[in-house]
């Protein structure tokens, strides 16, 4: 499993909440379990959405979370990772509640606050083919952290919607700053998430997000009351309906990242 | 939407709320303690721990338990320097020592001297594990904390003239206390209670010496020890003991002398119509003369004669 590749870690960021973030990362983890890529999922959230989905404990029961992992010695990083999931092939690093408290401590206890994660992650540099870290919906220290410790970065995006657009300019702001401490930052677009192209609204915030970020992920994720079941059912979109649309095209972005990422899976059959 | 996958959604949405409705709680209870592992080497046991004794089957017991089902609940402890001491969980942490485990779950608090002495007592009241002479030892520890007896009393929720009977033991003769140091769980606080009330009786009566008394009580202890006298009955049978004594003492002559060694009583001997007792301290005679004093009484008893050869040797 472990990769002549180097580790990618993935920060799916945005402060918009609602946009599809947690949605991203445990689909994506899924399909890359899929490709018999090792999968890490990091939940930098307070509310622990990602773990509630794909843990099989609450994140209230578990001993070492993100939060204690950040203010603690490299020592707890084994106790942080738990390999068992609700999704083959994926682990997790759990959120908690307590991760509102760790951002005001890591702000007063430590001397770089934004590079903790990058510090606490890297005896996992080439024992994860992908890390992937769900970010908080909003741009303070836990977002800086996932954006120091990313080596790329995908934006969600909620089509339609124009208060999604207005947080998208301080997003790229924020983006430019945290590249003075992590210079190779790269961009792997925004992901049109509740797509639908036959809207006048989508196809308007297509055009915006294509020139405000630059860089458009080719895939589009449409709306699909399958994505609320999976979140319900604590499985993958694959696991709850592999032939519905919005399956697929998790499938395909997967495909298209692990190709642009150079991530030596093996393509699943799909059984 | 088949009605299968409806049905298995409602009940994930039901099993999932109620995940979280329940856990949320704990999370803002525990709030501001650290919940981590802490290596087993690094924490030492509450320097208060009012318990003396830790039976190993129990411990055994514990530990099995724990290899089967793992910790149920995380012990409690807080920092020291660089080290941990323990809150509450002595027990479950000497399990896991057992069981050569390398860390332990563990609760981290903030906790000041005087809490912790009153958080290892209140928390063995609260199980009942403690023996009664036990928490008696332990109270005269903490009472300094409280401004009066009434107050101690309120903070372990204990009533007041309960939480006398656990200050009885200290009444007991220093013979009875070493003995119970060895075997707290012997005498109960009710037990206690009335021999004391019963050595009052006693005392006041004036009719027998200390070293009578210790002596019917010993006795008594010994009885209790061999499981032939039940520890309730105890100060009822010692008050039986001591005023056959005084009938007895009144009816046949007895003679009680006491043997002294440099001013200090070593032994006795007693004289009456049913015994002849002469009693020494272990240790009085070396194993010469004891050898001595037995062939000595021998010839005595078979009537040899040659007494003054043996005893001018």
């Amino acid at each position: 499993m472990a990769s002549a590749t180097p580790t990618r870690i993935i920060a799916v960021a945005n402060h918009k909440g609602g946009c599809g973030k947690t949605t991203t990362v445990v689909n994506l983890a899924a399909e890359f379990g899929r490709m018999n890529l090792s999968v890490l999922v990091v939940d930098l959230d307070p509310q622990s959405n990602a773990s509630l989905h794909i843990g099989k404990k609450h994140p209230s029961e578990v001993t070492v979370t993100c939060a204690e992992l950040l203010l603690s010695e490299t020592e707890k990083l084994p106790l942080a990772i738990h390999e068992e999931t609700h999704i083959p092939g994926v682990s997790l690093m759990y959120g908690s509640l307590n991760l509102g408290k760790s951002e005001d401590d890591l702000k007063d206890g430590t001397p770089r606050p934004s590079e903790e994660l990058r510090d606490k992650l890297s005896p996992l540099m080439g024992v994860y083919d992908v890390i992937l870290i769900d970010c908080p919906p909003s741009l303070k220290l836990l977002t800086s952290n996932a954006l120091a410790a990313a080596t790329h970065l995908i934006i969600p995006i909620e089509s339609g919607s124009q208060y999604g657009m207005y947080g998208v300019t301080d997003l790229m702001k924020h983006v430019s700053k945290i590249r003075r401490i992590n210079p190779g930052l790269q961009l792997l677009g925004a992901l049109l998430i509740k797509h639908d192209e036959r809207q006048t609204v989508c196809k308007l915030i297509e055009g915006t997000a294509q020139e405000q970020i630059g860089k458009l992920l080719p895939v589009r994720i449409p709306t699909s009351t399958k994505v609320n079941q999976a979140a319900m059912a604590q499985t993958s979109l694959h696991g709850m309906d592999r032939t519905a649309k919005v399956t697929r095209e998790f499938k395909q972005l997967a495909a298209l990242l692990a190709a642009e990422l150079k991530l030596n899976g093996k393509e699943s059959n799909d059984e | 939407m088949s009605k299968n996958i409806k049905a298995m959604l409602a009940e994930k949405l039901a099993a999932n709320t109620h995940r979280h409705a329940s856990a949320q709680q704990e999370t803002v209870v525990d709030y501001g303690r650290t919940h981590i592992m802490i290596p087993v080497e690094a924490i030492d046991p509450n320097p208060y721990q009012p318990r003396r004794i830790f039976p190993q089957d129990e411990i055994e017991a514990l530990a099995h338990s724990i290899a089967e089902a793992g910790l149920i609940q995380p012990i409690t402890v807080r920092p020291v320097g660089e080290r941990y001491q323990i809150i509450a969980g002595e027990r479950r942490w000497r399990a896991h020592k057992l069981l050569g485990k390398n860390s332990i779950e563990s609760l981290v608090g903030q906790t000041e001297d005087s809490d912790m002495a009153i958080y290892a007592l209140a928390e063995n009241i609260d199980r009942q594990d403690l023996s009664d002479y036990e928490i008696g030892k332990a109270l005269r520890q903490v009472e300094d904390l409280f401004p009066t007896k009434k107050r101690l009393a309120e903070a372990l929720g204990l009533a007041r003239q309960d939480m006398y009977r656990f200050f009885a033991f200290e009444e007991l003769p220093p013979a009875i206390r070493t003995r119970l140091d060895a075997n707290p769980r012997l005498l109960a606080r009710s037990a206690a209670e009335g021999i004391k009330r019963t050595l009052g009786e006693i005392r006041q009566k004036g009719v027998h010496t200390e070293a009578v008394i210790d002596e019917c009580l010993m006795h008594c202890w010994q009885l209790l020890e061999d499981g032939e006298l039940d520890q309730t009955k105890f100060p009822v049978h010692l008050g039986k003991i001591l005023t056959a004594r005084e009938q007895e003492g009144i009816i046949s002559d007895r003679q009680v002398t006491d043997i002294s060694q440099a001013g200090k009583r070593v032994g006795t001997i007693v004289r009456d119509t049913r015994q002849f007792v002469v009693k020494l301290q272990a240790g009085v005679l070396s194993d010469q003369q004891e050898i001595e004093l037995q062939q000595f009484v021998q010839a005595l008893v078979s009537g040899k004669g040659k007494v003054s050869q043996v005893v001018t040797h």
